[in-house]
This record gives structure tokens, C-alpha cells and sequence, in this order.
């Protein structure tokens, strides 16, 4: 347990380290914050005020320890970055909401549909395997141009352009495991036994729970990296669309929380070990 | 059919005629013209083949590096340093694979071994730890056991059972990520990292966006042009992976 932890403790602050690391790689944020056409004296006075002239042990600390007490503050707005994440994070909610409708009443659809409907099955099959590769901003852009010329609402649409895959990816893994669940022995015993349909119902969500809670893993994924295109495409100024606003225009507070976040998370979730 | 994606040039992708500007499909510009009277398909298709030979030299790279690396790890596991190595590489992949490609891009430039080395770098932390499973799972085998008990050398036993066992499943995951490196030097485009005068696909489709409704060629040729080239490039990948 210590060494596991130990382990974590490290790979976090290395994580960390690395993405402060290619801060230095990036080019100077004050150019950026200061516009195109700013003389070197401005430059000068917005890298003295952001901080970017200090030396890179005192910028790490600085930047580490604001992190750490949540006075993080953004290069544009000067507004806290936590501060900033939860009003962005509100917008973002309605997109992911009607993504997880989606997921859901797509996803649903789909394992009726093969559970009646041999063919529909084998085109989901090849759907799952092929629509994977689709990059979400080509249904996005798609579906841009069907909320502009019909009136759909805009949130529904992003949210539908975040759904396509997961609901796919869904629907397959869930018919694969009821397809294992029926012939597990102990349900074929239980069906001999002639036990009625809502214990054999009980015994097939209970054989489904540990997938459902991978498949939920890979959807949270998919929703998160998704967001920050719909969003971007949409012009919905979400966590997403912020959160790629800002490594364009190198806001380096906002970079290095999204940094942190994502090191302690990635840990948690065990997705590294 | 992948690869004939690329070959669909019937004009120059870079010349400019305003003459020409934004006409739809026709016999002489099967995928209309865009703004600059560019040919639609000819930008779409050479930006697809320089997509193609980036994805693809950044994926080789990759492999080679995570080859190298996990033969590192095996040295180093064998006189108890493995974390010196493991631990590094871990935390690499807890780093936004968006800010990895950023940097790297903007630190070589917008140039095509830029934008390689920054889908390398992506690539290369996952890369790592799907040929280190492999491995060990082909270490655990009961043959590779034995070999080991009747004290077999360790280059023997690696290069000749581990490395056959390992090596088709590694490539059948190499494959299928070059496709995912392909639809990711897109998106990459599609932010504004490109190698202008070069047509990207990428930015095209970025491009044509405000234009879906006007001109829906502009969108609706490099679209799906990548988009068959990725299910046509994947499709057949899994057929090749499950025919083996």
C-alpha cells in the first residue's frame, strides 16, 4: 500500500512536472496576451505582471501553491480559475446532459433493435468497430448546419453529436454481455429450474454492473475529449471550448490546473497502473 | 481503396483561378471549387495523403521508441531499477495529450517532422504500456517458463518466443492506432495547426464550416473523403487483425 502510494505521489508530481516542462516549449504567452502589435516595453510590463520573468523554480512554486490554496488566476480575465471552471462547467452540463439523454435513448434503441433484428445487429457490429474512427467534428459540423437551418436547439444538437459513438459502443458491449450472461451455466441451471423472468432479469443486471461500470469509464472519456470539439464547433463557451481557447491563446494558469486535474484523476481511476 | 483516396488529383491543389471560385461539383471539378477557385477534391485528397505519410512515420517512430523502451525496462527490471524507468513513463501519460502536440508543434514549427514528432510523442506513452502487457503476458506463457528454468539465455528467449508471441499482437495494435494517429493529425488541423501552402484536411473541414449551409461541397468532399479513408483504413486493419 505504501508503495502504491509513494508510486502515485511521484507519478503526479512528475506528471506535473512534465506538462510545466512544455510551458517552456510554448511561445512567450505575453506576446499573445499583449496582441500583435504590441511594442517591447508593453511586452515587458505583462510578462513583470503575469509573473513570467521570475525564475522557473519560483514560477513552479507560485503556480503550484496557488493551485494548492485555489487563487489560480486566468492571464486574460484575472478571474480565479476555479471560479472560472464552474461557471464554464454550468454551460458544459446542459451539452454533456443531452449527451447522456442520448447515450442512453440511442443506446437503448439499438439493443432492442438487435435483439430483434439479426441484421441490425451485425451494422451495429461494424458501426462500433468503424464509427470509432469518425472524427466527432464531421457529425458535429453536420449537425451544426441541421440546428441553423430547421431551429433545433443547439444544445440538443451538440449533445447528439457526442452521443453517436458512445451509444454505439454501448449498445454492442451490452448485447455482448447479455449474449455471456444467457449462457453462463448458472442461468442455464436457473432456467431449467424454470425460476421466473424477473429473478433471471435480477441475475442478468447484477452479470451486467461490473461492464456497465467499464463501459461508463470509456463514455466519461468520450464525453470529456468530445466536449472541447462540439463545443468549439458549436460556439458554446463551455469547459470544453475553454479549455481549448486557452492552450491556443497559452493561457498558462488554466493549462497547468487542467494538468493537475487530469495527473490526480488518471491516478484515481487507476487508468495508469 | 484506402490508399486511392490519396490519388483523386486531377488539378494542381495549390493553383488559384478566381475565375473559378466556389462553383459546385462538375465534370471539370468533380469536388467543386472553393473561394480561390482551388479544386475542392485535389486539396482534400493531398491533404489526406500528407495526413497518411505523417500518421504513418510518427506511428513507426513510436513503436520503435516503445520497442526500445520496454527492452530498457526488461534490463532494468532484471537488477531491481524498473521504477527508474516505469515511473517516468507513467507520468508522461497523465500529460494532456493536447498540450503534448501543441508544444511540439510549436516548438519545430509548422512543419510535416514538427507535427511527426508531436503525434510520436502523443502516441508514445500508450504505446509503452500496450507492448509492455504483451510482453508480460507472453512472459507468464508456461513455454516461456520453462524456457526459463532450464536457463535459456534472456536475448534468446526475448528475441525468439517472447518476440514471436508479442510481435502480431503489438503490430495489430500499431495498426489500429496509426488510424486513430491519422483522424488525430486531422483534428490537429482542424485547430489551425497546418503546414501552409500544404492542403490539410483537417483545416479544410475547418475551413468550409461557416459555408455548410452556401456551399455545402466545401464541407460535405474533404468530410467524407476522410472520413471513408479512416472507416476504409480501419475496416480493413480489423480484417487483416482478425484474419491472423
Amino acid at each position: 500500500m505504501l508503495t502504491y502510494a509513494l508510486r502515485s505521489v511521484f507519478v503526479v508530481i512528475l506528471g506535473i512536472l512534465f506538462s510545466f516542462a512544455l510551458f517552456y516549449v510554448l511561445p512567450d504567452p505575453a506576446y499573445r496576451v499583449a496582441g500583435g502589435f504590441a511594442d517591447k516595453a508593453t511586452v515587458a510590463s505583462i510578462r513583470k505582471n503575469l509573473h513570467l520573468d521570475e525564475p522557473i523554480t519560483k514560477r513552479f512554486v507560485t503556480l503550484a501553491s496557488d493551485t494548492v490554496s485555489g487563487r489560480l488566476k486566468s492571464f486574460y480575465t484575472n478571474r480565479p480559475v476555479i471560479g472560472l471552471a464552474i461557471d464554464k462547467l454550468k454551460v458544459s452540463l446542459a451539452v454533456a446532459g443531452w449527451g447522456l439523454v442520448f447515450i442512453f435513448v440511442l443506446g437503448g434503441f439499438l439493443v432492442a433493435g438487435q435483439g430483434m433484428s439479426q441484421r441490425l445487429k451485425s451494422w451495429v457490429e461494424m458501426l462500433s468497430n468503424t464509427a470509432a474512427v469518425v472524427p466527432v467534428f464531421i457529425s458535429a459540423i453536420l449537425l451544426l448546419f441541421a440546428s441553423t437551418k430547421w431551429g433545433l436547439p443547439k444544445d440538443a444538437c451538440a449533445g447528439l453529436a457526442l452521443a453517436i459513438f458512445p451509444s454505439i459502443l454501448l449498445s454492442s458491449n451490452i448485447v455482448l454481455r447479455l449474449e455471456e450472461a444467457k449462457q453462463a451455466p448458472h442461468t442455464l441451471v436457473a432456467r431449467a429450474f424454470g425460476l421466473g423472468m424477473f429473478v433471471m432479469f435480477r441475475r442478468m443486471i447484477h452479470e451486467l454492473a461490473p461492464s456497465f461500470i467499464i463501459i461508463s469509464n470509456a463514455l466519461i472519456f468520450f464525453l470529456i475529449a468530445g466536449l472541447a470539439v462540439v463545443e468549439e464547433i458549436f460556439g458554446i463557451p463551455g469547459i470544453g471550448h475553454w479549455f481549448l481557447q486557452s492552450a491556443l491563446r497559452l493561457d498558462l494558469p488554466v493549462l497547468f490546473a487542467v494538468s493537475v486535474l487530469l495527473s490526480l484523476g488518471m491516478v484515481r481511476q487507476g487508468r495508469i497502473w | 481503396m484506402g490508399l486511392a483516396l490519396c490519388f483523386l488529383v486531377f488539378h494542381d491543389p495549390l493553383k488559384v483561378t478566381p475565375e473559378t471560385a466556389l462553383k459546385p461539383p462538375s465534370f471539370t471539378f468533380p469536388g467543386g471549387t472553393d473561394r480561390l477557385g482551388r479544386d475542392v477534391l485535389a486539396r482534400a485528397s493531398s491533404g489526406f495523403k500528407a495526413s497518411l505519410g505523417v500518421a504513418g512515420t510518427a506511428e513507426m517512430i513510436s513503436l520503435g521508441a516503445s520497442l526500445f523502451a520496454n527492452l530498457l525496462l526488461l534490463l532494468l527490471a532484471k537488477v531491481r531499477l524498473k521504477a527508474l524507468l516505469s515511473v517516468p513513463l507513467l507520468a508522461l501519460r497523465t500529460v494532456p495529450p493536447f498540450l503534448t502536440g501543441l508544444a511540439l508543434a510549436a516548438l519545430l514549427g509548422a512543419t510535416n517532422w514538427g507535427l511527426i514528432i508531436a503525434l510520436a510523442m502523443i502516441s508514445f506513452p500508450f504505446e509503452v504500456a500496450v507492448v509492455e502487457e504483451e510482453i508480460n503476458a507472453s512472459i507468464e506463457m508456461p513455454h516461456i517458463e520453462g524456457a526459463r528454468a532450464i536457463g535459456l539465455p534472456f536475448y534468446m528467449i526475448l528475441f525468439r518466443h517472447v518476440g514471436t508471441i508479442a510481435a502480431p499482437r503489438i503490430m495489430r495494435y500499431a495498426l489500429l492506432d496509426f488510424v486513430g494517429l491519422v483522424a488525430f493529425e486531422a483534428l490537429l488541423g482542424f485547430v489551425g495547426m497546418t503546414r501552409p501552402p500544404a492542403p490539410s484536411i483537417g483545416a479544410e473541414i475547418y475551413n468550409a464550416g461557416p459555408y455548410v449551409a452556401t456551399y455545402p461541397w466545401l464541407f460535405l468532399v474533404p468530410g467524407l473523403l476522410l472520413a471513408a479513408g479512416l472507416i476504409v483504413f480501419n475496416a480493413g486493419f480489423a480484417r487483416l487483425v482478425k484474419g491472423r
